[in-house]
């Protein structure tokens, strides 16, 4: 299917970029998150991003998600409604390539 | 007062070396194994170092740097893409416990950035903190860090640039959110302590100000020391990791 990225930033915050690898069913096949933020454990944020493998990728709560990936690995340089802003954006892309109806089976 | 002694280390070495070391004691600071420290160092050659979190080709002007020699590495702290001219920057690397430092990231930064603070205006450079991790002077970036926390150890590296090639810097570097206008846009974010102050300030005076700048910020005395055996040891087998082109690549 290819690569889905969304990132956010706002004014004095770090960049956040995260980066699906996606399968011709929407299938998460890899994700990893990008940018100049920082995380206090950034191997628990690799093994929150590794567990996505496998998930389709419309049925993710990327805002539940984000807010756990970052609550679990420290994350810093980057706002609560920096995170809600990239799931609603993940939200869309995923809605664009996927489709409407990627969620059912 | 100062509240105690705390080693310092001024050295010069690779980039591949340099980031083993930071690395090295980070996690040997954080099982009690080494001291507080603050380690001053040039980078030798010239090297541009990226975050540990940041994509190789986006934050670097790979054509540019494969041109020039310079060398890329990638760094166990996050942050951004950073330049290390080894004629006009020094690096500085404060390693601590992370009961000694505010919880709060931003307060953390503040703390250890009040020795850059200081060090500038030492040398006439009336700087200020610029929240997240930055230290500026007329609007314009002066030195930038990084953190990174292991095992209840904190490492906290960043630069100082004196007289820094500031047009090597904005070609070498991209820069998250310089959509437009490319290095001309970077190079008019940045300034250095010499084009701060109007002269040229040089690396010994670097130096020196910035050992009175942290002593004065973390409100100890410094103790010229060396590395230990296990620095040392642990340094070089993390050298493989730093020269690697899969660590450098780990995010294309």
């Amino acid at each position: 299917m290819g690569v889905i990225e969304a990132s956010a930033k706002r004014k004095g915050e770090k960049v956040i970029m995260i980066r699906l690898v996606l399968n011709e069913k929407c299938v998460i096949e890899s994700a990893e998150a990008l940018g100049d933020f920082f995380a206090a454990n950034p191997e628990a944020l690799e093994e929150m991003l590794r567990s996505l493998a496998g998930a389709r990728a419309a049925s993710v709560e990327w805002r539940e998600f984000l807010k756990d990936m970052a609550r679990a690995s420290g994350l810093y340089g980057v706002s609560r409604e920096t995170l809600d802003s990239l799931a609603v954006k993940l939200a869309e892309e995923v809605s664009r390539v996927c489709g409407e109806g990627a969620a059912v089976e | 007062m100062p509240r105690g002694t705390m080693r310092l280390i001024i050295d010069e070495g690779t980039p591949f070396f340099n980031m083993a070391m930071d690395e090295a004691m980070l996690l040997l600071r954080g099982i009690n194994a080494v001291e507080d420290t603050l380690r001053l160092y040039v980078m030798r050659p010239s090297t541009v170092t990226i975050g540990y979190f940041q994509s190789l080709s986006q934050s670097v002007n790979l054509e540019y740097v494969r041109e020039r020699g310079i060398p890329v590495v990638r760094r166990v702290s996050g942050g951004g893409s950073v330049y290390h001219d080894s004629l006009g920057e020094v690096t500085y690397a404060v390693v601590l416990s992370a009961d000694s430092v505010p919880r709060d990231y931003m307060e953390s930064f503040r703390l250890i950035c009040e020795g850059v603070v200081r060090a500038a205006r030492r040398l006439g450079c009336e700087a200020s903190f610029a929240p997240l991790n930055d230290v500026v002077a007329h609007g314009r970036k002066l030195s930038g860090s990084a953190q990174a926390r292991r095992l209840g150890a904190l490492l906290q590296h960043g630069t100082f640039m004196y007289a820094t090639d500031v047009d090597t810097l904005a070609n070498s570097l991209r820069v998250p959110g310089v959509k437009y206008g490319g290095a001309s846009a970077i190079r008019k974010r940045v300034i250095t302590i010499s084009e701060c102050v109007g002269r040229c300030v040089s690396k010994e005076e670097a130096i020196e100000a910035l050992i009175e700048g942290f002593s004065e910020a973390l409100n100890v005395e410094f103790v010229r020391g060396k590395y230990s055996p296990a620095e040392l040891e642990l340094a070089k087998s993390l050298e493989w990791k730093y020269r690697s082109r899969e660590w450098t690549a780990l995010r294309p």
